[in-house]
């Protein structure tokens, strides 16, 4: 099978270090990118198999983010990561079309499960 | 109709959301270093020139944040030290062989006061680096457990 690309999308730079070491064990590839802007210049070359995407950054948020993606095509699964864990916002980040919520903090087998279901899903 | 966006001291931005999610957030405690507020994502304004916005989020306390980091790192240093020395189970304070949902429930419930996305703004480089380092010591010892359970 061909190497996953897995892109972080988020700013603190603690958080991408531990959202890559969650997922060490997968053996993906994993691209980082440090804000909206980032994150749409990077997809808009490679298209990544599945983006964790936090939802307040710099430059655009994670909710401008997940617009851009879903309005273009193809359009890879989207997990959102943020400590903004509301109903409210949980429910209007999956009408926007995000696959997943994860809560911050997470325990890291929870990352893992949540992205190992959407790679299987890519099968 | 979702038509506001928040920018933090940082200049982190969450939008476009309603006043509905923005009280819902507000209420829960999570928007408490709001700085300014755009109507169309580009051009933003101090919080007070939206009183509907300022009334969602209440009133801000930066000052008092800042008097209590010296207190806090004291606080976390201390703590820090502690659980360098101690295994998992005192330091989630379940026994050796409890469930993993016990070990997860207390990692959760510890962790949140330490999380780097959770902390101020304001809060001083020395402060923020003690509750990383906290951080990943409780990150590595619940990891640990999971990966004995498996």
């Amino acid at each position: 099978m061909a190497t996953r690309t897995i892109l972080i999308v988020e700013d603190d730079k603690f958080a991408r270090v531990f959202l890559k070491d969650c997922l060490a064990e997968l053996q993906c590839r994993i691209e980082e990118a440090v804000d909206g802007d980032d994150a749409l210049a990077k997809i808009s070359q490679v298209i990544p198999d599945l983006v964790l995407l936090d939802l307040v950054m710099p430059k655009k948020s994670g909710l401008e983010v997940l617009k851009a993606v879903r309005d273009a095509a193809p359009t890879p699964p989207i997990l959102v990561v943020s400590s903004l864990d509301t109903d409210k916002l949980i429910q209007q980040a999956l009408s926007a079309g995000a696959n997943g919520y994860i809560s911050k903090p997470f325990a890291p087998i929870e990352v893992l499960t949540a992205v190992r279901r959407e790679l299987e899903a890519l099968k | 109709m979702s038509d506001y966006w928040l920018s933090d001291v940082e200049h982190r931005v969450l939008g476009p959301i309603g006043l509905e999610v923005l009280q819902d957030l507000a209420e829960a405690g999570k928007l408490t270093q709001i700085r300014s507020v755009s109507r169309d994502g580009r051009t933003f304004h101090p919080v007070d020139k939206f009183p509907e916005v300022v009334a969602a989020i209440g009133p801000r306390t930066p000052a008092d944040t800042a008097r209590s980091q010296m207190d806090a790192l004291e606080r976390v240093l201390k703590y820090l030290t502690a659980i360098r020395r101690q295994s998992a189970h005192e330091v989630f304070r379940v026994a050796p062989g409890a469930p993993l949902d016990q070990y997860r429930g207390a990692f959760f419930s510890i962790i949140k006061r330490f999380y780097p996305d959770r902390l101020p703004p304001e809060t001083t480089p020395e402060l923020r680096r003690a509750c990383q380092e906290v951080f990943l010591r409780l990150a590595a010892l619940i990891t640990e457990v999971e990966k004995s359970r498996r």
